[in-house]
């Protein structure tokens, strides 16, 4: 009877277990609940519940408004491993101890409307600190223990867009997000996330945009990526005519360029003043100038990445603009829609430009000109492969004197395909096809000849990126650029030339070669590292002839005493290196985090020039014994905050910076045509160290940035010989050593369709050597000088303003250029006359004076209109 | 219409302005510009001082040194002051084909300068001069088509040497005298050939007489004129080299840290003449 009645007490408490777990529980709106919460609500709900509190995970759950059982609810505290059983007349809730298995989310972030990959958006997980950053292909992938989580999909002028995922398997998923209707033209320095600058590992990586309504003013309104940089920290010019950038300190030819992957040699049109990257092609360019991960080698100072545009994958598009100096169209469309994309971009100068307008006779005035064709086509294969094609085709002419012309010109082609190895493991694989060529051709006598050199560079990269999980991300690949390079052919004009020694210089052939491995985790988000190391190495190979020197001299024609023969594929000179990186960010609180990093990175390839700022017809040169590997070492150390919720954008950044085996030139160096430059070369060093501070307002109707340099950046060449020794062997400034460096750029919108800016720019004087002594020789007072870069040009300053204005939107059109605007631009507002250099000469008014000459390349206030149309 | 005015705009962007700057050190240099030509002598030598870059005084002239040239042969040829840092040999003097010179000056403090060897190389006569023409704009009045001149002077190169050459042109006998006028010329890439050099820098007019000399130099002098017109011509512009302190074939023996600018050349001059008819 007691065993009947345990047995029916038994039955019934199971059954009023499984009354409990079929009770319905109401709830009358959308909630989101912790389980804890959950737990509660089903215990006031009279639910037998047994659980340990303390061990509840602290995930939270989205219930919609309903009526639910006790086990729906139940099951799906199941991703948090928590399990039930019916006990007597209770519930019991176990947690299964074992570690849930991670599970995987990867897709790309898109734009909504172009199918445009959004490079660097931001995906933050819960709300919380956790996040990562799509990569250059808009790529993401993260790792993160199973549950229902939401994910926060944020990148600058596109609203947030937030998504439940349920973390229960491994998912693919991509994003669409729409971006805000403003016109999509400019270039804007921002970043995708408020905290971006905080949390990068990179210290001193911009992004160039196109976000913004406003714009900052260009000269002659050419909306240009190198000139824009120029009012960063850091990043500076020798002066208006100078073609090229230095970057804390290092030479021109210290920067990699990269145009989808593909080196640009030249990045110039029109002596420096418009950069060859056509603005309506760019999608993003990337500036990493105080870390270099090792991903990246080559190139000692920086890197500057540009991305094009992959194309509208949805429809037809057709935008373009007409400005003083040149006319740019661009189309770009589906070929599938949602697909895959094609874009075409050209652009043509407008008229013969000329700086040159002393020269009356309008025969010998100089004269330039330049096109540009970008194209990109992407596939989308599948849900693991995509591909893409680009390329590039750039040609300048410049005409000097009577009818001697000069063309150069850079093309790349690139062939990417993306795979995804699972989940976890994105993949890029590259070949690359890069020439710069140039060709002079010279039809006056005697000595009619037309000049060729050209590099071409055939690149395989392999890059790797792992997504362990959120807090730890591998990098890891090689690459490998096979350069043949051309220093110079001259042959004759035509078949009446004089010149009939034609003169074929060795082709240098070389196999540039990095192989890196880094890693980058988070550690409990404070602490965040990347470390890693790259290796790399160049063997310059025969066939080829080197010389062998008399080392008791200087090195010259004279003192060759013997000349070694290499076979082809016979290595000539091997190089290589370890370049270790490592940048460390610790966030100490949300809005503040510290910086330090360290690179050191190997350089192969040399730019030969011995002018003030290098011309298109300067050749380039790979390493070899006698013209070392450049090294470089770079150390340095950042503060970053943010005020007022990421309205303020501060850092304040200090580096020092040495280099090795830099190149220097012998007083009369002759560098044209010559089988032995190395005759005229002298091996220094350099040293720069300097403070940057930056302040940017990223939001409000008054956006802008406040920038402020203050370095030194010297140089030394102290051979062993009297011809290699410059300045006595001691350290003198650089050319680009400018003390102090301010811009402060502002940009205001005034409405939706009317927006102002203006920049300043102040920097000391470059250094300049200045005579110390004046005698005469064949009738003409010659300047004498001794040392170098010991005197100063006056400050250099100067004020630009623009106005950019879209007109009132007619809707009856049939066109719609609802994205047409206009731009205004006033450079040099005030006319400062700024100096470029003096000249030291005899006075032309009275021969037995001399004079010194304040030599300005715009003294005149400069105004332009552009006209930019979308449909 | 708007094309020039673009022209018009980008054309008169660059500007030059003196300004004021004081360079008065001076490193006191001796200087010294010689030449041993085939032309009938007497030949000439020049020795002069630097001074201070702003100095509004010609360069101080050194007249107090004792000038000697010799050549291989013995030969010794002292050089007279004649005032003005001027030294002048005897008018028999004539320099020599394929002859070595060596010029040796002792300044009053003891300092003994001395030169490297110079050999005098016979220039090629100039073939035949002559002139060709293209239509440009006038300066003064853009609309008026002109007609300009320039010259056209032949020599031959010899095959079996290598040879530098300096030229000059006049125009109705007044030399083009700015820097960037003097023209040189190496034979690397024409050697042995018939060089027909049109100096299409230098306008002449209907009824103008061209000159025009040509003259042979060593290398070392061609290398010294090239450095002489990059640091007068282009210094100081984005196409400009560094500066140098510009030095010669000249050196001071007993004081070898003493700079000596300036240089001592040998040289052949062949010269001729055309009238621009019509």
């Amino acid at each position: 009877m007691r065993k009947i009645l345990l047995f029916l007490t038994l039955l019934l408490s199971q059954l009023i277990a499984r009354c409990q777990v079929d009770q319905l529980v109401r709830f009358n709106s959308n909630q989101s609940l912790t389980v804890q919460e959950l737990l509660d609500r089903l215990v006031f709900e009279e639910v037998p519940l047994i659980f340990s509190p303390t061990t509840l995970p602290s995930n939270t759950l989205e219930i919609t408004r309903g009526e639910y059982t006790v086990s729906e609810l139940l099951n799906r505290l199941k991703i948090y491993s928590i399990r039930y059983q019916l006990s007597n007349d209770a519930i019991l809730l176990s947690i299964d101890r074992t570690r849930p298995v991670n599970r995987n989310i990867s897709g790309f972030v898109r734009d909504a409307e172009t199918g445009e990959a959004l490079i660097g958006a931001t995906i933050k997980i819960n709300d919380g600190k956790h996040g990562v950053i799509t990569n250059s292909y808009g790529f993401y992938s993260i790792t993160f223990r199973p549950g229902q989580h939401r994910l926060t999909i944020s990148f600058l002028g596109y609203p947030d867009l937030v998504d439940t995922v349920s973390l229960v398997k491994n998912i693919k998923k991509n994003y669409s997000i729409k971006s805000q209707p403003t016109e999509l033209d400019e270039l804007v320095i921002e970043y995708s996330d408020g905290y971006y600058n905080i949390n990068s590992l990179i210290p001193g990586e911009k992004f160039l945009d196109y976000q913004q309504k406003g714009q900052v003013p260009y000269f002659l309104g050419e909306v240009d990526v190198l000139q824009k940089s120029l009012l960063l920290p850091g990043i500076r010019t020798l002066g208006e005519d100078a073609s090229g950038i230095n970057v804390r300190g290092g030479d021109i030819d210290q920067n990699l360029l990269l145009l989808d992957e593909a080196v640009i040699y030249n990045p110039n049109h029109f002596y420096g003043l418009i950069s060859v990257f056509n603005p309506e092609a760019i999608n993003r360019v990337k500036i990493m100038k105080g870390f270099i991960p090792p991903t990246y080698g080559g190139r000692a100072s920086s890197v500057i990445t540009v991305h094009q545009k992959d194309g509208n994958r949805n429809k037809f598009g057709v935008s373009g603009g007409v400005g003083l100096v040149s006319a740019r169209l661009m189309i770009e469309g589906p070929m599938k829609k949602g697909k895959n994309s094609f874009l075409l971009s050209g652009r043509q100068s407008l008229y013969d430009l000329s700086l040159d307008g002393l020269n009356n006779n309008i025969l010998r005035r100089s004269g330039t000109s330049f096109q540009d064709v970008n194209m990109k086509l992407n596939w989308d294969l599948g849900r693991r492969n995509s591909l893409f094609v680009s390329g590039y085709l750039g040609s300048d002419r410049n005409r000097t004197g009577f009818d001697a012309i000069r063309r150069w010109g850079n093309r790349t082609l690139s062939v990417r395909w993306n795979h995804s190895f699972g989940k976890r493991l994105f993949s890029n694989y590259s070949l690359i096809f890069s020439d710069y060529t140039y060709r002079i051709t010279d039809p006056v006598e005697a000595g009619s000849f037309i000049g060729k050199s050209n590099i071409i560079d055939y690149s395989l990269k392999l890059n790797h990126q792992f997504f362990q999980n959120v807090h730890s991300k591998f990098d890891f690949g090689s690459d490998f650029i096979f350069h043949r390079l051309k220093p110079g052919d001259r042959i004759p004009f035509d078949e009446n030339s004089s010149s009939t020694n034609p003169l074929f210089l060795d082709i240098e052939h070389g196999l540039e070669w990095g192989l890196y491995a880094s890693h980058e985790f988070d550690f409990n988000h404070k602490l965040k590292a990347l470390y890693g190391i790259r290796y790399s190495g160049q063997l310059f190979f025969g066939p080829g002839d080197i010389f062998i020197y008399d080392d008791s001299m200087s090195r010259s024609p004279n003192s060759i005493i013997d000349t070694l023969k290499f076979k082809p594929k016979e290595v000539i000179d091997s190089f290589h290196g370890l370049e270790p990186r490592i940048s460390i960010n610790w966030r100490f609180t949300n809005a503040k985090s510290i910086k330090m990093s360290y690179n050191r990175i190997n350089q192969y390839v040399h730019l030969i020039s011995n002018t003030a700022s290098p011309a298109p017809t300067d050749i380039w040169k790979l390493s070899n014994r006698y013209v070392e590997p450049i090294k470089t070492n770079h150390y340095s150390l950042g503060l970053y905050q943010n005020f007022s919720e990421n309205m303020w954008e501060t850092s304040l950044e200090v580096y020092y910076k040495d280099m090795k085996n830099l190149l220097e030139y012998k007083d009369d160096a002759d560098l044209f045509f010559n089988a032995h430059p190395e005759t005229e070369l002298i091996s220094g060093e350099g040293r720069a160290y300097g403070v940057e501070y930056y302040m940017e307002r990223t939001k409000g109707l008054l956006k802008g940035w406040f920038s402020y340099t203050l370095s030194r950046s010297e140089r030394k060449a102290n051979g062993e010989f009297p011809e290699e020794v410059i300045n006595d062997g001691k350290y003198y400034p650089d050319d680009h050593d400018k003390t102090h460096d301010i811009s402060l750029v502002g940009i205001y919108e005034f409405s939706d369709r009317l927006s102002f800016s203006a920049s300043f720019n102040y920097s000391s004087g470059r250094p300049l050597t200045f005579p110390t002594g004046k005698y005469e020789i064949n009738g003409t007072i010659v300047p004498y000088f001794e040392g170098r870069n010991q005197n100063r040009l006056t400050d250099y300053h100067r004020l630009d303003i623009s106005a950019k204005w879209s007109p009132e939107r007619k809707k009856e059109r049939k066109l719609n250029l609802s994205n047409s605007y206009w731009t205004f631009t006033l450079y040099n507002v005030y006319a400062r006359r700024n100096a470029y250099s003096y000249f030291f000469r005899q006075s032309e008014t009275n021969p037995e004076l001399t004079e010194v000459i304040r030599y300005s390349i715009f003294g005149t206030i400069i105004p332009a209109v552009t006209y930019n149309f979308k449909f | 219409m708007r094309k020039l005015y673009l022209l018009g705009l980008l054309c008169f962007l660059h500007c030059e302005d003196p300004i004021d700057i004081d360079l008065p050190g001076n490193p006191n240099l001796v200087v010294i510009e010689g030449w041993i030509t085939d032309k009938p002598g007497p030949q000439v030598i020049s020795i002069t001082r630097t001074n201070g870059f702003s100095s509004k005084e010609s360069n101080p002239k050194i007249d107090d040194a004792s000038v000697r040239v010799f050549d291989q042969n013995g030969g010794d040829f002292i050089y007279t002051n004649i005032g003005n840092g001027i030294y002048v040999s005897e008018s028999g003097f004539t320099g020599s084909y394929n002859e070595l010179y060596d010029l040796r000056v002792i300044l009053s403090n003891g300092d003994t300068i001395i030169s490297s060897s110079e050999m005098l190389m016979e220039v090629s006569d100039i073939d035949s001069l002559g002139y060709d023409s293209f239509i440009t704009q006038d300066e003064e009045n853009p609309r008026l088509e002109i007609e300009v001149y320039y010259p056209i002077a032949i020599i031959k190169d010899p095959m079996d040497e290598v040879n530098f050459y300096k030229w000059k042109i006049f125009r109705n006998d007044t030399l083009f005298s700015d820097p960037a006028a003097i023209i040189l010329q190496e034979d690397r890439f024409v050697n042995g050939n018939v060089l027909p050099n049109q100096f299409t820098d230098f306008d002449f007019s209907e009824f103008d007489t061209i000159g025009v000399e040509v003259q042979s130099i060593s290398q070392q002098t061609y290398d010294y004129f090239r450095l002489f017109k990059s640091q007068v011509i282009s210094l100081g512009t984005s196409s400009g080299s560094a500066p140098a302190s510009l030095t010669g074939n000249l050196r001071n023996i007993s004081n070898p840290g003493e700079k000596v600018l300036g240089f001592f050349a040998a040289t052949s001059i062949k010269s001729g003449e055309q009238v621009i008819i019509p």
